[in-house]
């Protein structure tokens, strides 16, 4: 079994973060607050006077409880983690947990970061759900949209984008009508955008002059999702700032590593929720991969996933067998658990094996009903239908038919 | 003095029974004006609307979320408070609307007239009623980095609102909407659910464009005397389409947007005339530390109209 250590970024940030490490790690405290200028401890712990939300306080701020929450784990005596990656700004502390960057030279890279972004403005962001990089990009592209970047691809069902305000405005409509979920963010900075793109070369000044070391284990980039080289540093820390946060990528890469632990440093679990959705897309793609490999039910498997093709030639970790045990891949078209299936194969095994006027009982109600319609999919993702008497549809993971 | 004004006209979910009860019974211009309201919407709605909002059989607390009557009701308690207030010697520089409110908004601007308004706001509840499928609406006391932070808990639902910098409004199907509101809980999360059956703001009202754009184009419209300060486009509106009343009710209301872009180069006193007083409470978190604009209510919950009438004629001579 190997390990991860995963390090969050900007939006982990909570009052209270760091609890007591301030005071067991006095020296890194110290280092903190002279390169700073203020009480890090005042700042993470009582917040007087309603900084922690800003970018450049922010960021200097997660940097320092993602290293001491590190070094806690040093003094309690854990072995060092195989693999660490961190999401934006907390790819700082996975590179300064591996040796990368000592915390003051971390600390001053992250300071003048925070400072940078913190200018950015007339942009803006905003969380796509239930989409792909791919619909999203065709998307911007139809509508016209081409200022609109992919800042985050968090987890399959995750993206966030970034770009000027006014297209950003323009944009919400025109995913909504592609059956997107699409929510603006509070922020003024396109972050991980091309917008962002001077403050990358004013950051790059300072960051060409350090000299980095060897990372003492394998450190993943934002960038590229790959382990840091050495002569990458540098270069890597600069595009992130204007690049795509390659995170799924980031995390099926540590999947294809085989047995995995993750662990999440620093405050909060959004990591750990995100890795959890990656890792439920990356069986389900190695599980699809696998029984493609059984001629008897291929031609069942394509019709009901046509994603499938986006499967990677990743090794099949232990885990992936387990689930295989676990959960039989049904091959007689009635879905013993329709909530095992996306809502396209529900509709389509629905209507090959149920004809208008079957009788259902439904989980909220007595008594018996008949549908009027077909299984159909409604607003992109509801697989439903209508029952006779009701204006309103069912949900067909709420319906049983009755077997006569 | 010299702060201009802004009359602030709330939409579904801020309505109550008995809301203006007091005024209804004491104030004759505020009863003259529900009433004259009333005769024009009970045919429309089957019954009498002021029966329905001060029927006494009703229970404190009891939730009143028929749209068919919270629709006229929130326009009707809201226009003649806007009567009351101009009895007062009070009256607006600018007019601005909530989502439905925009339609009050229209009507104090004369950019349509009272009576439109009301068959209007009456039309878009049978229109709801029959032509989309219930849905709830979730008000979530957080920042919206939370739809980020918990990858898949919003997948099913859509952004109606931003209030504030912390609260937020999310509709969906009922039963998405119950997942999210316990799921957030386990998050620590506080929400609260809006007397709102229907999924306004969302693609889940697509349904009722079609008829519903029919009946937009059968109002006639003015140019507004007073300037609509518009919550759907962030800004003041220079004149009111079927499409643009379209967009009000299908896309989500960027409150917060709107009164920060109001105020970024003046100060203003704004008046919310809702019967929650929600819109002038939103202001306050909104307003940053340096400016000097101010947020009234007329009226809220907790009854007591006139004494609230008097200490908001009181507030206005200090604030403005």
């Amino acid at each position: 079994m190997k390990t991860t250590y995963l390090f969050p970024g900007q939006g982990s940030q909570k009052k209270g973060m760091g609890g007591n490490l301030f005071d067991e790690f006095p020296e890194i405290t110290k280092k903190a607050n002279d390169l700073l200028g203020y009480s890090i401890k005042e700042l993470c712990l009582n917040d007087p006077d309603k900084l922690l939300n800003k970018t450049q306080y922010t960021q200097p701020a997660l940097y320092v409880v993602n290293a001491l929450t590190f070094q806690k784990k040093m003094k309690e005596g854990q072995k060092q983690p195989d693999f660490v990656a961190g999401h934006s700004l907390g790819e700082y502390s996975a590179l300064q947990a591996a040796g990368v960057m000592t915390f003051e030279e971390g600390l001053k890279l992250v300071i003048k970061r925070g400072e940078l972004m913190s200018k950015a403005e007339n942009g803006g962001m905003a969380a796509i759900l239930n989409s792909s990089e791919k619909e999203i990009t065709k998307t911007l592209e139809d509508a016209g949209l081409n200022d609109i970047d992919i800042a985050n691809l968090n987890s399959p069902k995750q993206i966030v984008v970034s770009g000027s305000r006014e297209n950003m405005d323009k944009a919400l409509p025109i995913f909504e009508k592609a059956n997107m979920v699409f929510i603006p963010l509070n922020t003024s900075g396109a972050f991980h955008s091309r917008y962002m793109k001077d403050a990358g070369s004013e950051f790059e000044k300072i960051v060409r002059k350090m000299t980095f070391s060897k990372a003492k284990f394998q450190v993943i980039a934002n960038v590229n999702a790959k382990p840091y080289r050495k002569n990458w540093v540098a270069r890597n820390l600069v595009n992130q700032i204007s690049n795509c946060v390659k995170w799924t990528e980031s995390m099926e890469y540590l999947l294809g590593k085989g047995e995995m632990k993750f662990e999440e440093l620093g405050v909060g679990d959004v990591l750990t929720k995100l890795q959890l959705a990656i890792k439920k897309g990356y069986d389900a793609k190695n599980l699809t991969e696998q029984v493609k490999n059984r001629p008897a039910e291929q031609a069942e498997i394509k019709e009901s996933k046509k994603e499938d093709k986006a499967s990677k030639e990743a090794p099949k970790t232990s885990v992936v067998v387990e689930k295989l045990e676990t959960t039989p891949v049904e091959s007689n078209g009635k879905g013993e658990d329709k909530t095992m299936l996306d809502p396209k194969t529900m509709v389509a095994q629905w209507n090959k094996n149920y004809v208008v006027g079957t009788k259902v009982k439904s989980d909220y109600y007595e008594e018996v009903l008949e549908t009027r319609t077909e299984a159909l999919m409604l607003f992109g993702f509801r697989a439903a239908l209508y029952v006779k008497g009701y204006n309103g549809y069912f949900d067909l993971r709420e319906v049983q038919p009755i077997s006569s | 003095m010299g702060k201009k004004q802004i009359f602030m006209f709330s939409g579904q979910g801020s309505q109550y029974y008995q809301m203006g009860k007091e005024l209804y019974q004491n104030h004759q211009l505020f009863k003259q004006s529900m009433d004259e309201c009333n005769a024009f919407v009970a045919p429309l709605i089957g019954m009498s609307l002021t029966e329905v909002i001060y029927n006494p059989k009703v229970e404190k607390g009891a939730i009143f979320d028929r749209l068919l009557y919270t629709n006229p009701a929130l326009l009707s308690i809201q226009y003649s408070l806007v009567r009351v207030l101009k009895d007062m010697g009070v009256y607006p520089d600018f007019v601005m609307g909530y989502s439905l409110g925009e339609v009050t908004a229209a009507i104090v601007s004369e950019a349509i007239s009272l009576e439109d308004g009301l068959k209007l706001v009456v039309d878009m509840a049978h229109l709801a009623e029959e032509e989309t499928p219930q849905a709830r609406m979730l008000a979530i006391m957080a920042e919206k980095i939370i739809v980020v932070q918990n990858p898949d808990l919003f997948s099913k639902c859509w952004l109606t609102a931003t209030n504030f910098t912390e609260n937020f409004v999310i509709s969906g199907l009922p039963h998405d909407i119950q997942s999210l509101q316990n799921d957030l809980k386990e998050e620590g999360i506080t929400t609260q659910k809006l007397p709102v059956n229907y999924g306004f703001h969302t693609p889940l009202i697509e349904g009722l464009e079609h008829r519903f754009k029919k009946i937009l184009s059968e109002i006639s419209y003015s140019g507004p005397v007073i300037p609509i300060i518009s919550s759907r486009q962030n800004e003041v509106v220079a004149s009111l389409t079927d499409e643009y009343f379209w967009e009000v009710i299908r896309y989500p209301v960027n409150f917060q947007k709107t009164i920060e872009n109001t105020v970024k180069n003046e100060d203003f006193v704004f008046i919310d005339l809702g019967p929650s007083g929600s819109l002038a409470t939103s202001i306050k978190y909104i307003l940053p530390p340096s400016s000097n604009s101010v947020a009234l209510q007329v009226m809220n919950q907790y009854g007591k109209n006139l004494h609230m009438l008097e200490k908001f004629g009181d507030n206005l001579l200090v604030n403005s």
